[in-house]
């Protein structure tokens, strides 16, 4: 006979739960950590885990509150912002932009997207955490503003220049990365 | 509704993620992770209660009360402490930047809270310079050590400069020299050095540098590294003018570094880590490395570093290099009274971090001590550290043969702190 459910101590059930939230999620968290890290695989693992350790210690509470990913996301965001300030005190390993990008072919939609990404990478950590949540997330501006810890009045100004820079970056032909 | 530009970037992020896999055994590692820092908690832990019985010989040696007590900005909290025991070693006061705000932290428990919201501070000069993070990089004030007085320095966002990055206040508090990061193109990254004569409030660019590091020499002169990190160069502060001040192929830095990394050939990058002392009996940190065969970053020199040491110079002839074991990064903090303290690691891999304590006058460092990934900060006396690790701080009387410079070496061991806040000073 096997164990039922109703059997099982509330801090296993809590246990299967954080499982079950790594395996369902972390494919796609681990794509927001390599978007705000700069596409730096080994840095967007750590900070993956970092994330998850962190909630980790604090699965009961989360799962009580439901609210494990957006805590998870926050802790992503930022420790991914932090680790970009670290990378630039102590003149650390790179960050390797070409790892998964097609920069072969500067034609079409893949140089486009090359380009767009490039100067994604290039924006400052928080702007670009903001577009990547707000245009790829989809996160509502007053949840990015609890993530950032700013307003939401600022996360709208910031994606507004953010993206002003973005588009200025695309369009700058001697911005064009010459590898 | 999406315009064309957010929906194209979309597509690019979403390709450029296309098949992005975590690692296997994520779990595991989470779970690993997590025991790492069970173990690290529990060690803490138990030492602190050891600890309790050499606090009581910690409080005979050290000044276990602050002598300048500042009047208190904001109602303090009643002591945490009501044993009478320190709830941290050493003496002094510490300012811990602590959920967006700053406060002070006495051996007895007590807290004063400095009125306002900031992120971060340093202590020089007898002021605290604090910052705030805003969309557009940090402000920095100015205040007393209580907190009064305060103003705004450095506004963020003020041109159209991406960010200020490191921020320094000369000797005699004077002047705030300070990096600013210009992104000129998707690739290029332009750092300069600027100066703010805060009596004038008067900027002043001092043109392109490196940022792997810049420190004042004196109250008008700025040692920092040529933006290609192949010298050094000291920078007037009232007129901007350079001049050469050491070469990464100075034979004698070169001998030096080889001797310290047989086989590594001679350096490729220099850095300053600052200067202690004045006068004759001034001493010069100068980081060098090699060049790294790993790819580039998007920054120019990102990646490129490897096998660091540092060299402690008189002038320019070099007294002694430490290299100790280290994967990848290399800080070098200075003490008083010529102690020093290397942190080395591999980014944010926790178990990677140890710090080693030194002195100038001798190139022996300590056996290592396993914490210190984010920061670390000498007590006024010398002879305990404490070592920033995420959201904890872990106090570590200074090792031996270090602290065989100071007053007296404490019993070795660790103990924790388990306060909110991170340190960013330690002063009397």
């Amino acid at each position: 006979m096997g164990i039922s459910g109703d059997a099982r101590s509330p801090g296993s059930e809590v246990e299967d739960a954080f499982e079950e939230f790594v395996r369902g999620r972390s494919v796609h968290l681990f794509r927001l950590a390599l978007v705000l890290t700069g596409w730096d695989r080994a840095a967007a693992e750590d900070v993956l885990q970092i994330a998850l350790e962190r909630a980790y210690r604090r699965r009961r509470l989360l799962f009580r509150q439901g609210s494990v990913e957006p805590y998870v996301r926050r802790v992503v965001v930022n420790a991914a912002i932090d680790w970009r300030r670290m990378l630039r005190r102590r003149a650390e390993q790179p960050l390797d932009l070409a790892a998964g990008l097609a920069v072969g072919d500067r034609t079409g939609q893949v140089g486009d997207r090359d380009v767009l990404v490039r100067a994604l990478a290039a924006l400052a950590p928080k702007q670009r955490a903001v577009l990547v949540l707000r245009y790829w997330e989809d996160v509502p501006d007053d949840e990015i503003a609890v993530t950032l810890n700013c307003s939401p009045g600022t996360v709208r100004s910031q994606a507004s220049r953010a993206l002003a820079r973005l588009r200025e970056l695309s369009r700058d032909p001697s911005a064009a990365p010459s590898d | 509704m999406m315009s064309d530009l957010q929906e194209r970037l979309r597509d690019a992020i979403t390709a450029s993620v296309d098949g992005a896999q975590p690692p296997p055994g994520l779990m595991a590692a989470v779970r690993r992770r997590h025991r790492r820092w069970l173990l690290r908690v529990s060690a803490a832990t138990a030492a602190a209660v050891a600890a309790v019985i050499g606090a009581v010989v910690l409080a005979g040696v050290q000044q276990s009360g602050p002598a300048h007590r500042p009047p208190a900005a904001k109602p303090s909290k009643p002591p945490a402490s009501r044993s009478g025991r320190p709830v941290f070693p050493g003496g002094g006061r510490l300012l811990l930047a602590d959920a967006g705000r700053l406060r002070w932290l006495y051996p007895d428990g007590r807290t004063t809270w400095i009125p306002g919201s900031f992120d971060g501070a340093t202590v020089s000069a007898g002021e605290v310079l604090a910052w705030k993070y805003t969309p557009f990089g940090p402000s920095y004030y100015m205040m007393r050590l209580d907190g009064s007085r305060q103003r705004l320095v450095l506004p963020a966002g003020h041109d159209s400069k991406l960010s200020v990055i490191q921020a320094l206040l000369s000797p005699d508090g004077s002047r705030l020299a300070y990096v600013r990061q210009d992104l000129g193109s998707q690739t290029v990254v332009t750092d300069s050095l600027w100066v703010l004569d805060l009596a004038a409030s008067r900027p002043a660019d001092l043109g392109p540098i490196s940022t792997t590091a810049f420190a004042w020499r004196d109250n008008r002169t700025i040692l920092a590294a040529a933006p290609d990190s192949k010298s050094l160069v000291l920078v007037s502060a009232t007129t901007g003018s350079r001049s050469g001040y050491l070469a990464v192929t100075d034979p004698a830095l070169v001998r030096a570094y080889e001797q310290a990394r047989p086989g590594a050939g001679p350096p490729a990058w220099i850095g300053s880590d600052g200067t202690a002392g004045s006068g004759a009996s001034s001493r010069l940190a100068v980081w060098l490395a090699g060049i790294s065969h790993a790819p580039g970053g998007i920054f120019p020199q990102e990646g490129t570093f490897t096998r660091p040491a540092e060299v402690i110079l008189a002038g320019s002839t070099p007294l002694v290099t430490y290299a100790p074991p280290t994967p990848q990064g290399l800080i070098l903090t200075w003490g008083p009274d010529g102690l020093v303290l290397l942190r080395t690691g591999a980014g944010d891999k926790p178990g990677s971090w140890n710090a080693y304590a030194g002195t100038v006058q001798d190139g022996r460092l300590s056996q290592p001590i396993p914490f210190g990934m984010d920061g670390a900060t000498f007590n006024p006396a010398g002879n305990v550290i404490a070592l920033q690790d995420g959201e904890g701080v872990t106090f570590w009387p200074t090792p031996r043969p270090a602290c065989e410079r100071t007053a007296r070496c404490l019993p070795s061991g660790p103990a924790g702190l388990f306060q909110p806040g991170t340190v960013q000073a330690w002063v009397q």
